[in-house]
């Protein structure tokens, strides 16, 4: 009775203790595999295979494992990068004997675990060197085979980087995934240079050629401004040709219609002529003009004696004026 | 010390072993309660532990035992297994279940930072001396730059910013850096995943776009002009397609937001010639604008002095016409006249124009006609005009033959 009612006392304590043990021998037997992991089984330092002798790969979920025996290698599948290390700086002589520094960098996830991990055993697992040496090896056989001139061109039909970039893949992929069960998904340059030697050459050619550029918006420069200006002289000049042209032309039409009427005096010329000369007398002389004149000038012949006899002296004194 | 005293110790011996059992039965009913208030703890702690919250910007992902859980959200979009923001959730404690939270409908980006771009920055050297700068090299490895279409050396930076649109795809088939353990050294090791993988597609993308551009055309894009600006536009777009190309094989699970160029600077080495080259297309610009100022000043005037020669012709014609005609109507009218009355209207013409010629004249001097019209005259012309104050002169000395000096003087 006493028992019963310590165990019904007791059994969250019993329950405790049993989820601790069950947990710890869970932990012994089985392994867990992530969604972004790829595993295999590794017993008495081999993977562990199926009866066909297939290396087992273990996917996502919770798995059985023998405890002590069985060891479990994983590593991550998704797409990773890796930029090129060792031969980051490496000089390579293009087919037109440039020398350039090319860095490139690969797009790579693990395909096949079972050779990933043969070729490198974890725990340190570093692929790097041999992928390194990989990409370097395809970069080096291909680069030597182009111009220059096709890595940059200022013709986009004859700069040829991403053609290139394929050849260099096309190199490396089959070998990853035979030698390494690498899935080599990209490769890409991410630098193209020159080296440090050569960089020194450039920026002479550089200088030289902005000196140039700068002598040629200055000559530019003055060629636009000397033909601007010599065009707003021309049409400056053909627009005030073009007036006078007009104005005589116009001053002409003025002339001949004045012509047209000038023909009544031809009625009696002699007084159009005496008309001009009264229009002329009273034109030229003004306020100070000194006048002399004597006494025989109408009307100063008043002055003489006998102005008052007028019989038949009008015509002659018109006609005998002296101004 | 008394005997009794002595004998106490000995006789409360005697009942310790029963005490001392209940005294233990009693620390173990302690025991037990405390382990039962923690297995109350330890559940009430599965129970909350296991509450969480998707913040704003993030998405998560719900693993069980190292599975993804897909859970069905309604009908019509089937099972996912994207957990979205702004929701509670509820998941065991590792290591039975484990959340993944992905920055997702959010702004991120990533630089291209050192891959173009040097060591010493072009923008903080303030006075830079040519001697100087001609001797700075540039060191592989070291020293980022961009080779252009025509071989030129151009320092650029570029950001590209992007969103997750597919949390589950860019969680699950990209790298994630933030679950690096550190190298044996315990530094971190180099960056290998999403941002990593952005960079290296962004660099190559503006690499491969700049090794067809001029290096002059690259520079312009970093001015402010319209014209400038659309180069610029031209460059970024042309990049950004690249990016985007790029990355539909990949299937990052990311859109593309923007591609800009950041930074744009000639090499160190270069620069007083990079900048020479601006001054003299400023010097330029400047020729060109004065020699319009001067076309524009020209312009004007030259029709402004056709307009005048126009004008004065027009008023000739007008002036000419108009007075030929009224002289010619006047004669008309004068001739009728004189056909009529010839020596009538002759001495009246004459008389009139006499008189008004005279009237208007200041300054006369009449003589008396001599017998044989012969004279002699003596005239001070032009004399100087009188001074106020000054005495007034002699009047002109004149002399005429046989002539009264009073007759000839004549007044206003």
């Amino acid at each position: 009775m006493n028992e019963k009612r310590s165990l019904v006392q007791h059994w969250p304590v019993m329950v405790l203790a049993v989820v601790v043990v069950a947990i710890f021998l869970a932990g012994l037997v089985t392994f867990q595999v992530r969604e972004t992991e790829i595993a295999l089984v590794k017993r008495l330092g081999k993977a562990k295979q199926d009866a066909s002798g297939q290396v087992l790969v273990y996917g996502a979920g919770l798995h059985w494992k023998l405890p002590f025996i069985e060891d479990v290698w994983r590593t991550d599948k998704r797409l990773q990068t890796y930029e090129l290390k060792k031969g980051r700086v490496e000089q390579i002589t293009t087919s037109d004997n440039h020398q350039i520094v090319v860095s490139v960098y690969v797009l790579w996830r693990v395909k096949d675990p079972a050779l990933f991990f043969k070729s490198f055993p974890p725990p340190d697992a570093d692929y790097s060197s041999e992928l390194d040496a990989l990409v370097r090896s395809g970069r080096n056989n291909v680069l030597p085979q182009h111009a220059l001139a096709e890595l940059v061109n200022t013709d986009p039909a004859k700069a040829r980087l991403p053609e290139i970039e394929k050849e260099i893949l096309a190199q490396v992929q089959t070998r990853a995934l035979a030698q390494y069960g690498i899935e080599v998904v990209d490769i890409g340059f991410k630098h193209i240079g020159f080296p440090e030697q050569v960089t020194q050459k450039v920026f002479a050619r550089m200088r030289a050629e902005r000196e140039k550029r700068s002598q040629e918006y200055l000559s530019q420069g003055v060629r636009d401004a000397q033909r601007i200006r010599a065009e707003a002289d021309r049409e400056a000049s053909d627009t005030v040709a073009k007036a006078l042209a007009e104005s005589k032309r116009i001053r002409a039409e003025g002339d001949e219609q004045a012509a047209k009427s000038y023909a009544v005096f031809q009625e009696n010329p002699e007084l159009a002529a005496f008309l001009r000369k009264l229009d002329a007398l009273r034109l030229t002389l003004s306020a100070k003009t000194t006048l002399v004149v004597d006494t025989n000038t109408p009307p100063y012949d008043l002055f003489l004696r006998g102005a008052t006899d007028i019989g038949g002296a009008a015509k002659a004194n018109a006609t005998d004026s002296k101004p | 010390m008394s005997p009794e005293t002595a004998i106490e110790p000995a006789s409360r011996g005697a009942e310790t072993p029963g005490a001392g059992i209940q005294a233990l039965v009693r620390m173990f009913h302690v025991l037990f309660l405390g382990l039962r208030i923690l297995i109350i703890v330890i559940f009430v702690w599965l129970v909350f532990s296991g509450v969480f919250r998707v913040e704003d910007g993030r998405e998560a992902l719900l693993f069980r035992f190292g599975q993804l859980q897909e859970r069905v959200v309604d009908a019509a979009r089937g099972p996912t297994a994207v957990l979205t923001s702004g929701h509670w959730y509820w998941a065991w404690p590792y290591p039975v279940d484990y959340v993944k939270k992905v920055p997702a409908q959010q702004a991120l980006s990533v630089s291209t930072d050192a891959v173009f771009w040097p060591r010493v920055n072009p923008n903080q050297i303030q006075a830079p001396d040519p001697a100087t700068m001609q001797n700075l090299p540039l060191v592989p490895g070291q020293d980022g730059y961009v080779l252009t279409g025509d071989t030129n050396i151009m320092h650029t930076v570029w950001s590209l910013s992007y969103r997750v649109m597919d949390a589950r795809r860019y969680y699950l088939e990209f790298y994630d850096d933030s679950e690096t353990p550190p190298g044996p050294d315990g530094k971190p090791l180099a960056p290998r995943g999403h941002a990593a993988i952005l960079q290296h597609v962004l660099a190559n993308a503006a690499l491969t776009e700049l090794s067809t551009w001029r290096v002059e055309d690259v520079l312009r894009s970093s001015r402010a002009s319209p014209t400038d600006r659309e180069i610029k536009e031209l460059l970024t777009d042309n990049v950004r397609r690249r990016v985007e190309q790029e990355l539909v094989p990949l299937d990052m699970g990311v859109e593309v937001q923007n591609v800009n160029l950041v930074e744009v600077q000639p090499p160190t080495a270069t620069l007083a010639a990079f900048r020479k080259v601006g001054d003299a297309a400023t010097e330029q610009r400047q020729l060109v604008e004065d020699a319009g100022t001067y076309a524009a000043r020209v312009l004007p005037g030259a029709e402004g002095e056709a307009y005048r020669v126009l004008d004065e012709a027009r008023a000739y014609r007008t002036r000419q016409v108009e007075s030929v005609q009224a002289e010619s109507a006047y004669f008309r009218t004068v001739l009728a006249e004189y056909r009529k009355n010839p020596e009538t209207m002759l001495v009246a013409l004459y008389s009139d124009a006499i008189r008004e010629v005279l009237s208007k004249v200041e300054t006369k001097y009449i003589l008396r006609a001599g017998d044989d019209d012969r004279q002699v005259l003596r005239l001070e012309l032009g004399p100087e005009p009188l001074k106020l104050g000054a005495p007034t002169p002699a009047p002109a000395p004149q002399e005429a033959a046989g002539g009264a000096p009073d007759d000839g003087h004549g007044h206003p």
